[in-house]
């Protein structure tokens, strides 16, 4: 079913603003092949460094600009608005865009004369590309339909990171903000320290609950209904074949793209719930998901090229929300910008370390215990903020 | 043959169908699929979350046991933030040793309604002269009380919830009114 605007105001009385902005988010992959058209017409080599310009310096900006979008959907509309074919098929079309976007920046590169510097900034370019594959690869992994779920291991399978399907939906939302989550950073790590503890953590995890599925099943987990096999097995495939037509410079740029694409996401985990920690209940179990264990950002313009995913707070309290449904609630922890802006501010600890230090020791109203810290940094902390706590609910300010 | 229901995503594990894909074939039931395992569509909550929502369970605790469930579940007078126990806990297979641990409030909201026993059963509150009824906000555990209204909100007590405007959200989180499921004084 595809609704317009107006035959859905006509329902609820509700017309979605951002219907039409969504496709931002299903074009913005493109932008790499942009770049390589506008070498091509001006003879720039800057323009290999398009996506990068964008992501990092532009899109911020933006955000500072356009600010804030606290609107949500009446939740009279979320039926029609999850109902509605028309944003599932955006994320459908997405995955296409990625799979051009790779094979026309391998093809650029085994075809034009390009110094070392230009293949790595075209590599890293495309690298942002693939983390953004791995977001359309969670919005698609999130949907409980056969159909979405095999979309989300063919794009993944782009950046080379099929087991994010397993190691995100039955690894990252069990476990998010507990210590036993290696994809969940603890406040004082630098994304540098962070990047070695959950990049093989979430293989291990993704691979031993495969195990555990198959093993139920009576089968191998070497066998070919291993999920994360599957995926591995197009990537191996894919990138073969571009080995194959492009030849030995693929050896250098499809593992400089891989690599940023994987650090896309080791970023993204790294800011969504940095330093927050779930409540242990007396009964050795943690608290369940709630809207205040996830940083949220209601940045407009980031949104609109992320599917929404810096909504993530819904989307960790209710996991099978679709992107266009997904809500701002009173009171979250809230990231001072942006995904791109905060990406880029992570790469510098101490610059990350300032902005949010500060926001995390707030939402647990001074109370360290309540905080996930680096080990070691537990003194530094202390002495910075002091111990002084109080009984009140992290992340929530009482209705008095 | 019973179904389990997920209280968050509405995921339901029909024994009869089991579910295949994660290893429960066709007539698994639901106390052989382990405590641990959790929605295999969210994963917000695990499997003792889960509601028993029609259907009898295949049978694995004893008559014996059911008893000692309810009795257990009676006296523990606590609650899960969304489970039902007012039916016999089903095919608990540790009924002991779960049980209790089961029946502990997991929302600080809830401590102040671990007085009586109390289920949350989704459904309106018997017709007739209606008792005041609490309703609980599934996203974090907060309960609004009919009897005692919500001041700050400008709901006098005796405000009935249906009564609230439907844009109203909770005090706490900022869920919507459709987020909260009755709570019902056993």
């Amino acid at each position: 079913m595809i609704n317009t605007p107006e035959q859905s105001a006509s329902t609820v009385g509700y017309v979605d603003h951002k219907r039409y902005l969504w496709m931002l988010s299903t074009l913005w992959p493109a932008t790499p092949m942009i770049g390589l058209w506008l070498v091509a017409q001006t003879g720039w080599s800057i323009w290999y460094a398009l996506v990068l310009i964008i992501w990092y310096g532009m899109v911020p900006l933006l955000d500072a600009m356009f600010g804030e979008d606290f609107n949500n959907p009446p939740e009279e509309a979320v039926e029609m608005l999850e109902k509605d074919r028309y944003y599932r098929v955006l994320t459908y079309l997405t995955v296409p865009i990625h799979y051009a976007a790779l094979l026309v920046s391998a093809w650029w590169v085994s075809t034009h004369a390009m110094s070392w510097l230009e293949i790595i900034t075209l590599a890293l370019s495309l690298g942002i590309v693939n983390g953004l594959a791995l977001n359309t690869g969670h919005e698609l992994g999130h949907k409980k339909e056969t159909f979405d779920r095999w979309l989300a291991k063919l794009v993944l399978a782009v950046a080379g990171y099929g087991h994010f399907f397993i190691e995100h939906n039955k690894g990252h939302h069990r476990d998010v903000a507990t210590p036993m989550d290696p994809a969940t950073s603890r406040m004082g790590e630098s994304i540098y320290q962070f990047s070695t503890r959950e990049i093989p953590g979430a293989f291990r995890r993704a691979w031993a609950l495969e195990e555990e599925r198959l093993s139920r099943r009576g089968k191998s987990v070497w066998s070919l209904e291993n999920e994360i096999l599957q995926p591995m097995l197009i990537t191996f495939a894919l990138y073969a074949g571009l080995l194959a037509f492009f030849g030995p410079l693929m050896l250098v740029f499809l593992p400089i793209q891989m690599a940023f694409g994987w650090w896309q996401l080791t970023s993204a985990n790294y800011i969504e719930h940095y330093g927050l920690l779930r409540e242990k209940l007396p009964n050795g179990r943690y608290e369940h998901q709630k809207p205040h264990h996830s940083w949220n950002s209601n940045h407009i313009v980031s949104n609109l090229i992320l599917f929404h995913l810096q909504r993530h707070s819904d989307h960790h309290a209710h996991p099978t929300r679709s992107y266009q449904s997904l809500r701002d609630f009173k009171d979250l922890p809230t990231l001072p910008s942006g995904y791109p802006g905060m990406f880029f501010i992570a790469l510098i600890p101490g610059w990350f370390r300032s902005a949010m230090d500060s926001r995390v020791v707030d939402w647990a109203h001074g109370d360290l215990s309540k905080i996930q810290i680096e080990d070691g940094k537990q003194a530094f902390y202390e002495r910075k903020f002091g111990t002084v706590g109080t009984d009140a609910k992290p992340g929530l300010v009482a209705a008095e | 043959m019973a179904r389990y229901q997920c209280p968050d995503c509405k995921y339901t594990y029909d024994e009869t169908l089991g579910h295949p894909h994660e290893g429960f074939p066709a007539g698994t039931a639901w106390a052989n699929v382990p405590d641990e395992w959790a929605c295999p569509d969210c994963a917000v909550r695990d499997k003792v979350d889960f509601e028993l929502i029609g259907g009898s369970p295949a049978a694995t605790a004893s008559a014996a046991q059911a008893v000692e469930v309810a009795a257990v579940t009676r006296s523990a007078a606590t609650v899960t933030d969304t489970a039902v126990i007012e039916k016999p806990a089903g095919p608990v297979s540790k009924p002991a040793v779960r049980t209790p641990a089961v029946l502990r409030a997991t929302a600080p909201a809830l401590e102040a309604v671990q007085s009586a026993g109390v289920t949350i059963d989704g459904k309106p509150a018997s017709a007739g002269c209606k008792p005041f009824a609490k309703w609980i906000c599934i996203t974090c555990g907060h309960i609004y009380d009919e009897a005692l209204g919500d001041a700050s909100d400008g709901f006098a007590a005796g405000t009935r919830f249906e009564d609230i405007p439907d844009d109203w959200c909770c005090p706490d989180c900022g869920a919507t009114k459709k987020d909260y499921v009755l709570c019902q004084e056993t």
